[in-house]
């Protein structure tokens, strides 16, 4: 019982993660219909980032992951001027097929960059190598950490976008890209900040998933799990990606746990399968027809 | 004898009652046009009879045969073609693929014959061409045969819209606004092209439209329908002075 | 001049394009007096590659369901192939054999995708990879598992493959064949139908196309031609593990069809070329770069990543698109019109572009 509790809370931790990545994504694809493949690179290239700014060049962990997060915004502000603004008009799968070069590219070049390369870090956090007991379970403190920062950040990002002028732009640009320019919200303003959110968001995650995961080029196939997890909540849904997060995260630490071995890596693909099997659009997912 | 006889068809859409016990027949060889203010219900007749949604309630009779809850692909075999309100042509594909593809229900050969281009399939093709060109000299498209769709006007695009309809030779024709956008000299040909399709192609049409002019000019017989329900019904003239109509649509 | 409706549905319909591709075939056949083993060896990987293209095209391109996983339809073509030749049994048998089941498995995914659109069918495809990658992993008495499979060379009813002209000439005869069936099916119902599915599915359906059918048609056939590839790959790497069929095949597989052109069987040609001919320049590239730069990894994933976004953005039409408006230019002059090629857009959220 113990046994499972513990694995249930690590994989609530991981299932943050997915959660925050999916999350970021979804916030992207609400408001521009862009599916960004390339979410889970920008959640390595964060991870990287604050391994910089920390570790390579001596900065308290605080403002070091503040430079990151910061930095992060910067690189979704500029994706999305360089990329994906040219590209307003194409067909949706231009797009995509173009996130996924940005994915490609940033993999490639994090790999090229002095000091990363294609070896594992570590990201020394606050939190490292600490536990915290509570009744018969011993948590560490990375994953409380996780779970903790999740639940302040997706509280933050609620409040944001119900009470502060930018988050209702961003809203209404969402809902009704029309309707919102004609009442004076400048769009493409409002996108680049979008997606100057979605990439910082990303980041923050990669800064929590590093001291359990490593930051590594690879860590762009964990946030592959991001697609799963907003599939799961249903693609245009901010609360339903960070569900869906966590439903893919239970279901994988649990796989892990009681199957044999393989079953963890494939567990959230073969949940997403057997989501869109019987519900297409996913959980809750809403469907949406072209009426003719 | 009814063409189309539809019984009773209702309808919802997210709580909103699009059509509430719609009764009308098509009587086989005439021109039957359904009149309305837009929300009235109009294109979700059409969309029930080519099966693109199921009705909640009532039945659709075709040649006879009972079509409420068919499989919409199985529609067009049966020899029932439309045109949609807002244009769904295939963007990518020139004028003559567009029509080609009415021709589908009369495909008699498989992926493996036609991956091998047998003789069959090469005389499928030929039969199918003359066919389709029959209605390019008819609608006179041939000058923007081969075009791409994607680069059309409106006011052509509306009559290749047309033309893939009849190149799949129906007995039943369902034109969505065929005037929608067109201006008078378009829509004049439209009223001749009806005309001949009726009299000289002896296909039965169904319009949904909002050009009264161009209404009473075709029509043998009209719906009016409002709110899901029907209004009236009768010739042209009739409806045009009814009091329930004018109303409702008309103004005054 | 054309005089019959017959001769539109020609092979060549221009009598230029009998002397060009004439030209062409000469070259091809004559390959192995032009040059050496190691380039007849790049020239079949463009002919896998150009197949597996074609397969993915006719999905994609022309049916318009994007996929990300067809890596697996590789694999399974592949170890088919090595696990039927471990039999003993002939090329000629292991061949349709892993086109075979690539396409039933193409099928498998098909079916239940029929009630998938858009980003969800995408991400169905990847996620069926990943397991498809697992399974062959974890399955070790069928595949080996990590250790792989080794194949001996190819025999083809009781002639060896053993030499790189013969292979060449094997990939290439298959690549032909590959490009006549896809091109009969364009000129075919079955390809009109694929192409309704892609535009207007509603519109499609209301002239009589059964959705499901097409579709799982499409996937079938898509993945049974990759299945070919994945007989060929095997053989041309005599070793097989489930790390050479990952999900960075299947994002090369789409390269192929993007930079190759969408929408045209010969973008499957030209964007192979491109995947092959693209990591020797980035060799050629590291002889003249300063050492610190030759010496780092990953200059060839940067180089696609690069290439990708710069066709997306500037050439959406893709190589087969610049050559096309290339032999416009030359068929129009001086009447050239740029703005022939310009593409329509749509700006709307959901209007499907």
């Amino acid at each position: 019982m113990v046994e499972f509790a513990q694995q249930v809370i690590s994989g609530v931790a991981i299932g943050c993660v997915y959660g925050l990545v999916a999350l970021g994504f979804v916030l992207v694809y609400k408001a521009t219909e862009v599916v960004n493949f390339a979410q889970g690179e920008l959640m390595m290239v964060g991870a990287f980032f604050a391994f910089t700014f920390t570790t390579l060049t001596g900065l308290s962990f605080w403002i070091g992951v503040g430079a990151a997060v910061a930095a992060m915004a910067a690189l979704g502000a500029l994706i999305d001027r360089i990329v994906i603004r040219p590209l307003v008009g194409q067909p949706a799968f231009a797009i995509f097929m173009a996130t996924i070069g940005i994915g490609l590219l940033a993999r490639s070049v994090a790999g090229m960059v002095p000091g990363w390369g294609f070896e594992t870090h570590a990201l020394v956090t606050p939190f490292s190598d600490r536990v915290v007991g509570l009744g018969t379970l011993t948590l560490s403190q990375e994953h409380l950490s996780i779970i903790v920062a999740t639940v302040l950040l997706v509280a933050l990002l609620a409040a944001f976008f119900r009470f502060s002028r930018l988050g209702v732009a961003m809203q209404a640009t969402s809902q009704n890209q029309l309707a919102a320019a004609y009442m004076g919200i400048p769009i493409k303003r409002v996108y680049m900040l979008i997606w100057a959110l979605s990439a910082a968001v990303a980041g923050f995650a990669g800064i929590l998933l590093a001291p359990i995961a490593f930051v590594h080029v690879n860590m762009g196939f964990i946030g592959l799990k991001a697609f799963p997890a907003a599939v799961l909540g249903g693609f245009g849904s901010i609360p339903g990606a960070i569900a869906g997060g966590l439903i893919i995260g239970v279901v994988e630490a649990l796989a892990g746990f009681y199957l044999p071995e393989g079953f963890k890596d494939v567990a959230a693909y073969v949940v997403l399968l057997a989501v869109l099997i019987v519900r297409p659009r996913g959980l809750f997912g809403v469907s949406t027809r072209r009426r003719v | 004898m009814a063409l189309l006889a539809a019984t009773a068809l209702a309808i919802s859409f997210g709580g909103i009652r699009a059509l509430d016990g719609v009764d009308f027949t098509v009587e086989d060889g005439e021109v039957f046009t359904i009149i309305g203010p837009n929300g009235a219900g109009k294109t979700t007749i059409f969309n029930l009879i080519s099966r693109i949604y199921d009705p909640e309630g009532g039945r659709i009779e075709f040649a006879g045969a009972e079509i409420t809850r068919l499989a919409p692909h199985r529609i067009a075999g049966l020899g029932v073609a439309r045109t949609f309100q807002n244009i769904e042509l295939f963007e990518t594909a020139s004028v003559l693929d567009n029509l080609m593809l009415a021709r589908h229900p009369h495909r008699r050969t498989g992926t493996l014959a036609e991956m091998l281009f047998t003789p069959k399939v090469q005389r499928q093709e030929i039969a199918m061409r003359e066919a389709v060109e029959r209605v390019i000299d008819f609608l006179k498209l041939a000058h923007h045969r081969d075009t791409r769709i994607a680069e059309l006007p409106y006011g052509v695009r509306k009559v290749v819209e047309l033309g893939r309809a009849l190149a799949a030779e129906p007995r039943l024709l369902l034109l969505d606004e065929p005037s929608s956008g067109l201006n008078v000299e378009e829509t004049q040909d439209m009223a001749f092209w009806i005309k001949d399709i009726q009299s000289g192609l002896g296909i039965t049409v169904l319009i949904i439209e909002h050009d009264m002019r161009l209404v009473a000019a075709v029509s043998d017989r009209v719906l009016a329908l409002n709110n899901g329900r029907v209004l009236a019904e009768g010739n042209p003239a009739e409806i045009q002075q009814h009091p329930e109509v004018i109303r409702a649509y008309l103004g005054g | 001049m054309k005089t019959s409706y017959a001769h539109d549905l020609r092979l060549f319909r221009h009598r230029g394009d009998v002397v060009w591709y004439g030209a062409l075939g000469l070259i091809l056949l004559a390959a192995p007096l032009l040059t050496d083993d190691y380039g007849l060896a790049q020239l079949s990987f463009v002919c896998i590659y150009a197949i597996a293209g074609v397969g993915l095209m006719l999905l994609s391109g022309f049916t318009g369901l994007i996929s990300l996983g067809h890596a697996a339809f590789l694999a399974a073509g592949a170890y088919t192939t090595a696990i039927l030749e471990q039999q003993g049994l002939d090329f000629a048998i292991a061949l349709p054999a892993a086109a075979l089941v690539a396409g039933l498995l193409g099928v498998m995914v098909g079916l239940p995708a029929l009630r998938l659109s858009g980003i969800y069918l995408t991400i169905a495809t990847l996620a069926f990879a990943f397991i498809v990658e697992e399974v062959l992993t974890r399955w070790k008495g069928l595949t080996g598992g990590n250790a792989g499979m080794l194949l001996d060379d190819a025999s083809l009813l009781g002639l060896a493959i053993d030499s790189e002209p013969r292979f060449y000439y094997l990939a290439l005869g298959l690549l032909v064949l590959t490009m006549l069936a896809g091109i009969n099916i364009l000129r075919a119902p079955l390809g009109r139908a694929m192409i309704a599915v892609r535009d207007s599915e509603t519109a499609a359906q209301a002239m009589g196309v059964n959705l499901a059918i097409v579709k799982t048609t499409a996937f079938g056939l898509s993945a049974a031609l990759t299945g070919i590839a994945g007989a060929l790959y095997a053989h041309k790497l005599t070793y097989i593990s489930p790390e050479q069929f990952t999900i960075f095949v299947s994002i090369e597989f789409l390269l192929i069809v993007i930079i190759g052109g969408l929408g045209s069987l010969h973008g499957a040609v030209f964007g192979a070329i491109f995947v092959i001919v693209l990591p020797q320049l980035v060799l050629i590239a590291r002889e003249l770069l300063p050492t610190a730069i030759a010496g780092l990894p990953g200059l060839e994933a940067a180089a696609f990543g690069l290439a990708l976004i710069l066709f997306i953005l500037f050439e959406p039409m893709g190589l087969y698109g610049m050559w096309a408006k290339l032999r416009h230019y030359g068929r129009t002059f001086p009447v050239y019109k740029k703005a022939t090629f310009r593409r329509t857009k749509s700006f709307l959220k959901g209007e499907g572009g």
